[in-house]
């Protein structure tokens, strides 16, 4: 019965473990491409310095993302989108219009890479 | 280098405390579906190790959670004898007086040699001085040879309160006969943990209370 017990709670802790997790990655997701948006936003009416600091807030958040990354179960594409963000914040700096596109892909990258955790039948098979 | 080594000792320790919680059972003979668990567990195990970009929690989550559901199978099993027979399956009579049972060899896909083979490893080379082969869940034949009075062994009637219908039909009698062992005792088919009888009619009885019975029905 112990036994039975402790495996009733090593399941549910992994449960916890496993829900809190993909609640994390998703909040935590939204926060970059919310950030990433508002960068892009910024550019476009010529905000340069509102871009820079959206700039800076999406690599903060991608550093937090990056914090919890063990929970993470595909990581192939993990440095390219980190090297991503990094070079939006060079360009905000510069304030080079290629910021609009690298906001486009870094963002598409992080969207893909937010549903490729979650548990649905497709990710699961 | 370090982290390698590290992530050994520790998935060291994980797997013995996988191997206990499961139980010592898991050392002896394995059932299907301890196999299935040992072999996913030692396969998981090694991949942390083998890819160190992984981290280790993605081999420690599949790990404890496969234990977990063995532990919590063995415990459905033990309550339920369907779900034990559908998981493990269940002993199968090979060679019953000296005759072998082809069909069901052929059913379990044994060849003959793989009959013969047990037998010499059991120190039997004639197949006519077989009384029983039966074919464990383990995969596992077991022998008994013929006795001098030529009875055959004692077979189980009643499981953990449920009634053998393949031991009924081995040893030739009805269940009228078990219930009139059962009122003779003054007790109830749900409180009889075991029960075995042989051909002649002499029973073994054993109550979930560890009260254990003999006798012989007139």
């Amino acid at each position: 019965m112990k036994r039975v017990l402790l495996c009733a709670f090593i399941i549910v802790m992994l449960l916890i473990i496993g829900v809190g997790s993909c609640i994390y990655i998703e909040n935590t997701s939204e926060k970059v491409v919310n950030a990433l948006y508002l960068a892009e936003d910024s550019f476009s009416s010529e905000d340069f310095r509102g871009a820079r600091l959206a700039a800076e807030k999406a690599d903060e958040s991608w550093q937090e993302f990056m914090s919890k990354h063990v929970f993470i179960t595909d990581k192939e594409h993990l440095l390219e989108i980190t090297a991503t963000i990094v070079k939006i914040q060079a360009l905000a700096a510069a304030e080079d219009e290629e910021l609009l596109t690298e906001c486009d892909v870094a963002r598409r990258l992080i969207e893909l890479y937010r549903d490729k955790q979650q548990p649905d039948l497709l990710n699961i098979l | 280098m370090l982290i390698i080594i590290i992530r050994s000792v520790l998935l060291y320790l994980l797997v013995i405390f996988a191997l206990r919680l499961m139980g010592k059972k898991q050392l002896g003979e394995l059932q299907p579906s301890e196999l299935v668990t040992t072999i996913l567990v030692s396969n998981i195990a090694t991949l942390s190790l083998e890819d160190p970009s992984m981290p280790m929690i993605m081999g420690i989550m599949p790990i404890l959670m496969i234990v977990c559901l063995d532990v919590f199978m063995s415990g459905i099993m033990l309550k339920n004898t369907k779900i034990r027979t559908l998981v493990t399956g269940s002993p199968k009579i090979i060679i019953k007086d000296g005759e072998i049972d082809q069909l069901q060899l052929k059913s379990l896909r044994y060849t003959i040699d793989d009959v013969t083979e047990a037998m010499r490893e059991h120190d039997i080379f004639d197949i006519s001085q077989v009384q029983y082969a039966i074919v464990e869940t383990t995969g596992k034949i077991n022998f008994l040879e013929k006795q001098g009075d030529g009875k055959n062994p004692p077979t189980v009637i009643i499981k953990d309160g449920e009634i053998d219908s393949n031991g009924l039909k081995e040893i030739g009698i009805g269940r009228g006969w078990v219930d009139k062992i059962i009122a003779e005792n003054k007790t109830e088919l749900s409180r009889i943990f075991l029960m075995s009888c042989d051909s002649g009619g002499k029973y073994t009885l054993v109550l979930k209370n560890y009260d254990i019975k003999e006798g012989k029905a007139k």
